[in-house]
This record gives structure tokens, sequence and C-alpha cells, in this order.
């Protein structure tokens, strides 16, 4: 797992209270972690800020796994 | 913008209307005033002899407030609270009281906002907190 999964990872466990061992990539994010609209928006922030990153809204909307997260921060943070 | 402008953008009516005026700088900040005439309903029992505006009533304050900040996409649509994060209250506001709120978007996603609001009478600080709403249509008028 790279820095940038371990720091995603992290961030979305202290956003949805739950272990990190819980947060795996083919975790869907409102089916089984629980998030909800508010919840997705407001992991969409930190994640921008934390990676210093801005999201298409669509692209991020189309997100619906923590696996998916992974591969937009990545593609994002390639892309600065 | 007064009551009557802002009832163009705000579907509240009185007496859940909570803004008397408002405008938004250059910078995108929110400022609206609301004066406490002691006359509202919210003050009726709250507290006899003693009355004070309460907490709630504070909050949907800052939450009309917020309103302007996402104006242009509110034609057509009812705003719902969908959370309030880190709420203080410090001071209690009181018949008489002009209440002055400023607003901030922190951050927007499609029909989600995050704004910040501080909630100030004379320049004192009564209250803060960070309010989220949801943009949903408004079908009122298609039943």
């Amino acid at each position: 797992m790279s820095r940038i999964q371990d720091k995603a990872r992290a961030l979305i466990a202290s956003k949805m209270k739950l272990e990190e061992k819980e947060i795996t990539p083919e975790k869907h994010l409102f089916n089984d972690l629980g998030a909800d609209s508010l919840d997705f928006v407001e992991l969409s922030m930190m994640l921008e800020r934390e990676f210093n990153v801005k999201f298409s809204e669509d692209e991020m909307a189309n997100a619906k796994t923590v696996g998916d997260l992974y591969e937009l921060i990545e593609k994002y943070t390639k892309k600065s | 913008m007064n009551r009557d402008e802002i009832k163009q953008y705000l579907p509240h009516r009185e007496p859940m209307l909570l803004v008397d005026e408002m405008t938004l700088d250059e910078n995108h900040v929110a400022h609206s005033k609301y004066h406490v005439t002691g006359e509202e309903f919210f003050l009726q029992g709250h507290f006899p002899g003693e009355p004070v505006v309460p907490g709630v009533i504070l909050c949907e304050i800052m939450a009309q407030s917020c309103a302007l900040l996402m104006k242009d996409d509110l034609i057509g649509k009812l705003t719902f609270y969908t959370g309030i994060d880190k709420v203080r209250f410090k001071n209690s506001v009181k018949p008489g009281d002009t209440v002055e709120v400023e607003a901030t978007l922190t951050y927007h996603m499609r029909n989600i906002y995050i704004c910040s609001a501080v909630l100030s009478v004379g320049g004192k600080m009564c209250v803060k907190g960070e309010l989220s709403f949801a943009l949903l249509p408004d079908t009122r008028n298609k039943q």
C-alpha cells in the first residue's frame, strides 16, 4: 500500500469513526462504511485539503468504493 | 437586500423569516442583520420574565443568512439543514438586540453546501458554527 493510500485510509477511518483495518479498497463508501451524502462531501473536502488537489465533481461523484478514492487521489497527485 | 428582496430567494415567511437585510461583499462574505423586537413568538415562555432568544433560533438565523451564499442556485429549490457542527454559544441574545451574522461558503459539491457563520451583537460574538445544507427541488407548486 502506498503512502498516499495510507494517509487516505487514515482520513477515511477518522471521518467515518471506524478502525483503519476496516477501510479496504473493495468497501463501498455508502453501503459498507455507512457514509451519507454529507459524509461524502466532507470526505471529499478533507481529501482535497490533505493532498492539496481539487477533484472534478463528476469524477468524485463516480467514486463508489475506497479503491475508487485511492485511484482518484493518485491520479490527481500525479497531475500536480 | 431588504425583506421583500430576500423573499425572492428564501422560501421562509413570517414568523420564521429571520433576516431583515443582507449583503454579499466582494470577498463573497454574506452579512445579514435581524432586529429582535421582543414580540417574537419564540420569546413567549423562553423564559417568563427573562426573554432570551433560543439557541436553535440563533442557528436558524445563521442558516437563513447563509442562503445568500447559494442564491444563484436557490431558485426552484428548498434549503434543508444536513448538519450543524462545532456550534458554540458564547453570549445570549435579548429583546432590543440587533443580531449581525457573517457567513462564508467553505465547500460546495453538487447540491451540498458547507458554510461557517458567526453571529454577534454589537461586535460581541454570541454564536459560531459550521452549517451544512442540501438544496432539494421545491415541489410545492407541482402538487
